[in-house]
């Protein structure tokens, strides 16, 4: 179901017939009819009116505002701004590719193209302010690890969110049905249940297009086999927020070397474990390594026990029972249902209201501890998303370390025992410069053998030299070129972990205000990018294309292909493009450039203002 | 003008200047679009808990109280908090601004001091190859980005000669040994040399073009002065004579220096990059993209405190090193 363009027709608005009525008076008289997205063609506020003139922008540069446009066509349609984030290192490098890729056909769908490069806190700012100067943001959804459940990125593209209200929706796409939807599936209890609303959300969404995927987000990491045993992979490879693979093998060093050295981007270490406002990125690597919870995600994606032996869900969803392994802490004392009820009833207190939807533990949880090794979590409503976002994100802490140390004094500034039960301890730390943990024998589930030291390194050549030079027995976080290199140069004493992030690349149309707010329009750009070219130059071919319209990869646990429409294919088609376009009503001049169809609406709700559910 | 009263005025412009710089910064920054908490919207925050964090921040104050809040803490020696890390900005800077100075005032000083001679030393062979051939060099080392320049030595020395580390200030496992001991333990490590020499070399040869371009066009100018030839003519040695020459043709050298070394802070972003050299560069780097204002504030202000400061000295210098420059109206 289109729930932009269409919906807004039926509610009555012609804003190309109110144009055409006018087109013959003055200019400005013509502005000021441009925006009647709510009231008919009155020209009701400035907002419509300033989104109107610049939609005229494109005509204006060959003198094809409404009143020139060809017979049975709407206005030309503008130069194409995609805003995208300059600041992300390796993925820039992707998302400047994908505008080259439909820059490089754009003049065969008649359409031109511009580049606004932003920084990520520019370009967020943009979009939930719906800021009307750009038409399609080209970044990505970071792969924290607590979004292998879909509910963040699913609430993320709800109506609430949508509009000029602060909030990032990246698409501003508004489906109040999806919205429904959305906030019926995270306090279901049922997982199949559960799964099949979200099924029938990802179906809506899907259909809708409001993402254009592109290419699954390669990981690329590098192993120095005369340093550490090559690990077994799995399908998240080896990377800075995943480590899983590297303690599922057993971390060992060879060849008379007698620490694993690894890098990690300087964002990584921060100056306390404990999950504080802004470090998401690093609680992967605590949660993997030093302060395991009950159950994590594996190097498959998949959940498996880490501190507890089982765990029972209640038929209602609102009782998890845990028994606990023997585990102690770094410290020596063993875990007990005692930490387990302190810890998780300590971080719902702090993050009922969290920083992050996918940390929010449920604001009611209780925990009981039943006895030494079982703990028994308990919610008045079922909440879904503690099993698979919260618990595997917050590692438990030992209770008496951390009371002592004056955390529920003072949570946001104590200091940090730094105190976990992960396979791994903390031996040295040094804000902003390296960390080195040393094998604990007191973890349940891995069993690790050498030491590692863990540098910040900002630059992935940087990398890519001290690697080759033998400064570094494991290199993360580097390019799908980076690793080609370091192959070609290393031969057989490289191994070359390829993995994919769990959310793919992609683009996200403005579904605000036109054209992104047509279906037809976004399936058009949808074909005129060469996926398949992305991955050769991009990934070198390691990586997948994503034909379908989702904005989790075919690793994510909640993947199902089953329920998505597919949104263009993995070669570009530009008559395919064209023919979407025109079927739909849109047409070019004898110069080849795009126009609206006749009666196309050009904003979906008033700039400066949020959609009203009821039309959508 | 007396001397005492030179000095006085000078200290009040420093001092004014400095003031004038850190509100200019303040102001600017303020000016932006974007704040770190918008880089926690694309994380899911939502607005209500973002205006916490700002008011956490004090970033939901009127701007003149900010600015107050900002100006009253810079004087009591409170640089303010990091947003990213939570820290104060001063122990997360200090420790970088060291390691940057560490790199950049000895191999700056050395240059000058390198260049300087080898720009008086070619000044003095004028038109002979040497000269041509050393104006060449510096020049295109120059014109190559420092950067670059690094990665060439790194290729040559690390990668194809095996000689010295590409990266980082010490191997990692001595880094932390030396982490809880006195600062200058570092340097008793030969590691510790052998991570610095590289570095050390690209700023040096990067940058040597200023002294010795100056110095030769200097030691030019003078050695055509009158009174050279009266010493000439007493039979002063060569040795002795180009001792007066240098030190009368430094003073442009001299007055360059302190703007070279603050220029160079910013030119070693892109080393220390290139060498995960953990200096300043490399935070302000991270800090301008997490948009971690009080940080990126604070590291702005201490590179112009450093020019202007460097400039007051280099002033205050000029009349002992030149007794030829006096104070206007100075009775002496």
């Amino acid at each position: 179901m289109p729930p932009s363009g269409n919906r807004v027709e039926e509610k009555g608005i012609d804003r190309r017939q109110a144009l055409k009525v006018i087109s013959v008076a003055s200019a400005a008289a013509l502005a000021g009819c441009g925006g009647n997205g709510e009231g008919g063609d009155g020209g009701d506020d400035g907002g419509g009116g300033d989104d109107g003139g610049g939609d005229d922008d494109g005509g204006d540069d060959d003198g094809g505002d409404g009143g020139s446009s060809p017979e049975g066509l709407g206005e030309r349609v503008p130069t194409l701004t995609f805003q995208y984030w300059s600041d992300q290192g390796p993925p820039t490098v992707l998302f400047e590719e994908t505008i080259s890729s439909i820059q490089s056909v754009a003049s065969d769908i008649g359409i031109e193209v511009e580049t606004q490069p932003m920084t990520t806190a520019e370009g967020i700012t943009a979009v939930s302010d719906d800021v009307r100067d750009f038409h399609l943001a080209v970044n990505s959804h970071g792969p924290d690890p607590g979004r292998l459940d879909p509910n963040g990125l699913l609430q993320a593209y709800s109506i609430g969110n949508a509009g000029s209200n602060g909030q990032y929706n990246p698409s501003n796409y508004a489906n109040t049905e999806y919205s429904d939807l959305v906030n019926e599936q995270v306090s279901m209890g049922v997982p199949d249940e559960r799964r099949e609303v979200v099924g029938e959300a990802m179906s809506l969404y899907s259909e809708d297009l409001p993402f254009i995927p592109t290419i699954e987000r390669p990981t690329t990491a590098a192993i120095n086999t005369d340093m550490v045993e090559p690990v077994e992979a799995g399908g998240a490879g080896l990377s800075a927020v995943n480590w899983a693979a590297l303690v599922e093998s057993g971390a060992q060093t060879t060849g008379g070397t007698d620490t694993i050295l690894a890098n990690l981007p300087g964002e990584f270490l921060t100056d306390s474990f404990y999950p504080t406002v802004g470090d998401t990125d690093s609680l992967g690597l605590y949660t993997q390594l030093t302060h395991s919870p009950l159950m994590l995600y594996d190097s498959d994606y998949e959940r498996v026990p880490v501190l507890a032996e089982d765990w029972e869900v209640s038929d209602d969803g609102t009782e998890v029972t845990f028994n606990l392994r023997d585990a102690t802490f770094h410290n020596g004392e063993p875990v007990t249902a005692s930490d387990v009820k302190w810890t998780y009833e300590f971080l719902s207190e702090q993050y009922h209201d969290g920083p992050y939807q996918w940390t929010d533990l449920p604001e009611d949880l209780t925990v009981e501890a039943v006895d030494e090794t079982t703990a028994r979590f308990e919610t008045p409503e079922p909440a879904p998303t503690l099993l698979t976002a919260q618990l595997p994100t917050f590692g438990v802490l030992p209770r008496d370390a951390y009371v002592d140390a004056g955390i529920e004094e003072n949570p946001t500034d104590f200091e940090d025992p730094m105190i976990g039960a992960g396979p791994y301890e903390i031996a040295t730390y040094n804000n902003q410069e390296n960390i080195e943990l040393v094998p604990h024998d007191g973890n349940p589930a891995f069993e690790v053998e050498s030491p590692i030291i863990m540098s910040i390194y900002d630059s992935v050549s940087a990398v890519r030299r001290a690697f080759e030079n033998g400064e570094l027995g494991i290199a993360v976080t580097l390019t799908p070129d980076a690793g080609r290199q370091i192959g070609e140069t290393m031969g057989d004493t490289a191994q070359i972990v390829n993995g994919a992030a769990f959310l793919p690349f992609g683009m996200m149309p403005q579904m605000s205000y036109a054209p992104g707010m047509h279906h037809e329009f976004r399936q058009a750009l949808s074909h005129m990018v060469d996926r398949q070219g992305l991955n050769e130059t991009y990934a070198f071919g390691e990586s997948d294309v994503v034909t379908y319209c989702t904005f989790n990869s075919q690793q994510h646990p909640w993947y199902n292909e089953d329920v998505l429409t597919e949104a263009g294919p993995e070669t570009r088609d530009v008559e395919a493009a064209r023919q979407v376009l025109e079927d739909a009503g849109w047409g070019w001049d004898d110069d080849g450039n795009l126009y609206y169809p006749e009666d196309a609406d050009l904003e979906a709700w008033p700039e400066g203002e949020e959609p009203n559910p009821d039309n959508f | 003008m007396s001397r005492l009263s030179y000095f006085v005025r000078r200290t009040a412009i420093t001092v004014g200047l400095i003031f004038l710089v850190a509100s200019a910064l303040f102001f600017f920054f303020r000016a932006m679009p974007g704040d770190y908490s918008s880089l926690l919207v694309q994380q899911g925050m939502n607005p209500e808990q973002i205006e916490r964090l700002r008011a956490d921040w004090g970033l939901d104050a009127p701007l003149y109280v900010q600015y107050y809040e900002y100006i009253t803490n810079l004087l009591t020696g409170n640089a303010g908090q990091s947003f990213r890390f939570s820290e104060p900005v001063w122990e997360l800077v200090a420790p970088r601004i060291l390691n940057s100075f560490v790199l950049v005032a000895p191999a700056i000083t050395a240059t000058y001091i390198v260049g300087g001679l080898f720009g008086a030393y070619i000044g003095r062979r004028r038109g002979s190859p040497l000269e041509k051939s050393g104006i060449i060099s510096v020049s295109v080392f120059h014109s190559i980005p420092d950067f670059f320049l690094g990665i060439m030595l790194i290729a040559l020395f690390s990668s194809t000669l095996g000689i010295f580390p590409t990266s980082g200030m010490l191997p990692p496992a001595a880094m932390l040994q030396v982490q809880d001991q006195a600062y200058w333990q570092r340097f008793l490590l030969p590691e510790f040399w052998r991570h610095y020499t590289l570095p050390f070399m690209t700023v040096l040869l990067y940058f040597m073009q200023y002294p010795t371009l100056i110095m030769r066009n200097s030691v030019v100018e003078v050695s055509n002065q009158e009174y050279l030839h009266y010493h000439r003519l007493k039979g002063l040695p060569e040795s002795k004579l180009l001792r007066k020459i240098i030190r009368h043709a430094s003073l442009p050298v001299i007055t360059l220096y302190p703007i070279s070394l603050a220029a160079s802070i910013s030119g070693l972003v892109l080393i220390e990059v290139v060498f995960n050299w953990p200096g300043i560069g490399q935070l302000l780097v991270s800090s301008v993209l997490a948009r971690d204002f009080p940080v990126i504030q604070f590291v702005f202000l201490i590179a112009a405190v450093w020019v202007i400061i460097g400039n007051f000295v280099v002033d205050l210098l000029y009349g002992v090193l030149d007794p030829r420059v006096s104070v206007a109206g100075d009775e002496d």
